[in-house]
């Protein structure tokens, strides 16, 4: 079984995003997706097994100490701190929600399907040794039939 | 024996449309005795692009010999573990630097890089077989760098067959640079000492006669034809009961602001036209390369307008091309540019024998290939939706009204332009021009 995850920073268009799913699902394999919009209907038009909001889940614990917190943050805004940054940001959300920790674990691949969800993939791809990471879904498609070569950082 | 060296980036398996003129030209070359030598890109190349048809390989003389160089594209580089953090943490600042990067080894974006591994294999193939001719064919024009300097270097004669131009931009139909920038220089010096120069078109290469006076008699018109279809095409009587179905099978090099008044000239015929009413309008093709295959703002558009029966269907490898078209009532020409564009799209439309709409600018190359085609409804003044409506309508009238005559004459029509009948004089021509005395030519400069 290949294990996909992949990663969107906006929503993908389903005809873009299906055919390929169904390419990964006809040869065995699963893709889930962590995404930082509302993906309700996305995984079940495109074809996927579990899609999940990462934003959604900094966006609670934040709201959770956003009174106790937000001096601080304004604080390291202000500073001009690596948080401010959007790329970052993402890869910090990434990090820190528990079930694309889960997921990580357990994949074969992580696919950035567009160019803000990169720098998360290219960072759990430096800490997940033997986890080949693309850009966009196709390469994965092309790796699995022998056309292209996907390095795994082993 | 004599030897050519063939540099063709897009040749088979390549799933682009300049590999049939490539394998064509391979072909012929090899027929006529010589012994040729492709230089081209591995498939892994491809894949990132449009990706590859190995159904395009099976047509190519097996005693072609043919070199797969490791270049790729490296702004379309999958394999994000070999980003560098810049890249990943800022694609669009390291895009530009990628971009003035390519520029300064040669002055063209996204091939520039690829100059010296270019120049550097061409040369070792000379080592290994001394090479009596090497012909380009651009895009990538950097290709061209690695002709001239064998030339050069060894004084072997080379040609450029210039599928498109690189000085004209041939959709605008503007000047791309001038004559004393880096390109324009490089340009002149490439051309003014070619064998010779092939154009798809009258007009491109009128552009480069004016350009270049001095070798205005090295510049030949060599059209791009259609290759014979693995299935032939067979046409069958549409049904006004049942609808037609309009296609368009091509790349998506249209703008999107193009679609648009194609697509809501559909909707507005349909709303007129019980016939049309009933009908279909299918898109076939690469629509966007590497990352952004199926996921152009065009495809966006097809989709909004599914429930007027639009639709995208997917690319079509060479070998269903027939069955595609024998499923068809009527052709869809969409195509960018004007004069200086011919599309080998028209050629391959032409040799259906299906009634052919031109949704194009008035002024087109395309009018060129299709004056005196049978079934052919020319394009409207302007692209606007209610003069595109008349022209589906009246494609539409065409389809269901042609006689077996008017078929078979656009079938007969469309025999004239085989591509292997419009290559063959400028291979013979080009290949008898070369002479063992032009071995010297250009060490002697």
């Amino acid at each position: 079984m290949t294990r996909v995850l992949a990663f969107a920073t906006a929503q993908p268009r389903i005809s873009a995003l299906g055919p390929y799913v169904t390419e990964v699902v006809d040869v065995g394999g699963e893709v889930r997706m962590a995404c930082w919009f509302d993906p309700a209907g996305t995984a079940v038009d495109a074809g996927l097994v579990e899609a999940r909001c990462v934003a959604a889940v900094q966006q609670q614990s934040e709201a959770a100490r956003s009174v106790r917190r937000s001096w601080w943050r304004r604080t390291r805004t202000k500073a001009g701190s690596e948080v401010a940054d959007p790329a970052t940001r993402r890869w910090h959300d990434a990090r820190d929600d528990p079930w694309v920790a889960r997921e990580a674990d357990s994949a074969d691949f992580f696919v950035a399907l567009d160019q803000d969800a990169v720098y998360p993939v290219w960072e759990l791809a430096r800490a997940h040794p033997g986890v080949r990471a693309s850009f966009g879904l196709h390469a994965v498609i092309s790796a699995l039939a022998g056309r292209l070569t996907l390095t795994d950082g082993r | 024996m004599s030897h050519l060296i063939y540099i063709a980036i897009g040749f088979p398996p390549a799933a682009k449309s300049s590999a049939y003129r490539m394998r064509a030209t391979a072909n012929l070359f090899c027929e006529a005795g010589w012994d040729v030598t492709v230089v081209t890109i591995h498939d892994e190349g491809w894949e990132r692009e449009f990706g590859v048809d190995p159904t395009l390989s099976e047509g190519v003389d097996p005693r072609i010999s043919i070199i797969r160089l490791p270049l790729s594209r490296e702004d379309l580089e999958p394999d994000i573990r070999k980003y560098s953090e810049f890249r990943a943490r800022h694609p669009k600042a390291w895009l530009t630097d990628l971009r003035r990067r390519e520029m300064e080894s040669f002055p063209e974006p996204v091939f520039g890089l690829w100059r010296e591994a270019l120049e550097r294999s061409v040369a070792a193939v000379h080592d290994e077989r001394p090479a009596d001719l090497v012909l380009v064919s651009p895009a990538p024009n950097t290709g061209m760098a690695a002709a001239w300097k064998l030339w050069s270097d060894r004084g072997v004669p080379y040609a450029v067959d210039h599928r498109d131009a690189w000085s004209l931009h041939t959709y605008q139909g503007v000047e791309a640079f001038t004559r004393d920038s880096a390109a324009g220089q490089w340009e002149s010096r490439i051309l003014e000492n070619a064998r010779e120069l092939w154009c798809v078109n009258v007009a491109i290469a009128d552009f480069y006669r004016a350009r270049f006076p001095a070798t205005a008699d090295r510049i030949r018109v060599v059209e791009n034809g259609h290759d014979p279809f693995p299935q032939p095409v067979s046409p069958h009587r549409p049904d006004a009961e049942q609808g037609l179905t309009f296609g368009f099978l091509g790349t998506s090099n249209f703008p999107a602001d193009m679609l648009n008044p194609v697509l809501d000239g559909w909707c507005a015929a349909r709303s007129e036209d019980p016939v049309l009413a009933r009908s279909r309008l299918v898109f076939r093709g690469h629509f966007g390369a590497g990352m952004a295959r199926g996921a152009t703002r065009h495809v966006a558009a097809i989709e909004a307008r599914a429930q007027d029966r639009v639709s995208y269907g997917g690319p079509v490898s060479k070998a269903d091309l027939g069955k595609v078209y024998s499923g068809w009532d009527a052709l869809l020409l969409l195509i960018p540019g004007g004069r200086y564009v011919t599309a080998g799209k028209t050629y391959e439309y032409v040799a259906t024998g299906l009634p052919i709409m031109s949704a194009h600018a008035a002024d087109h190359g395309a009018n060129c290939v299709l004056d005196g085609y049978p079934l052919w409804v020319p394009p409207p003044e302007e692209l606007r939706a209610e003069l595109l409506a008349q022209s589906f309508s009246t494609t539409a009238r065409l389809a269901l009204e042609a006689s077996d005559e008017q078929r078979s004459d656009a079938a007969a029509f469309g025999r004239r332009f085989d591509r292997r009948t419009l290559l063959q004089p400028a291979v013979q021509a080009l290949a008898h021009s070369v002479g063992a005395s032009d071995l010297t030519e250009g060490a002697a400069r």
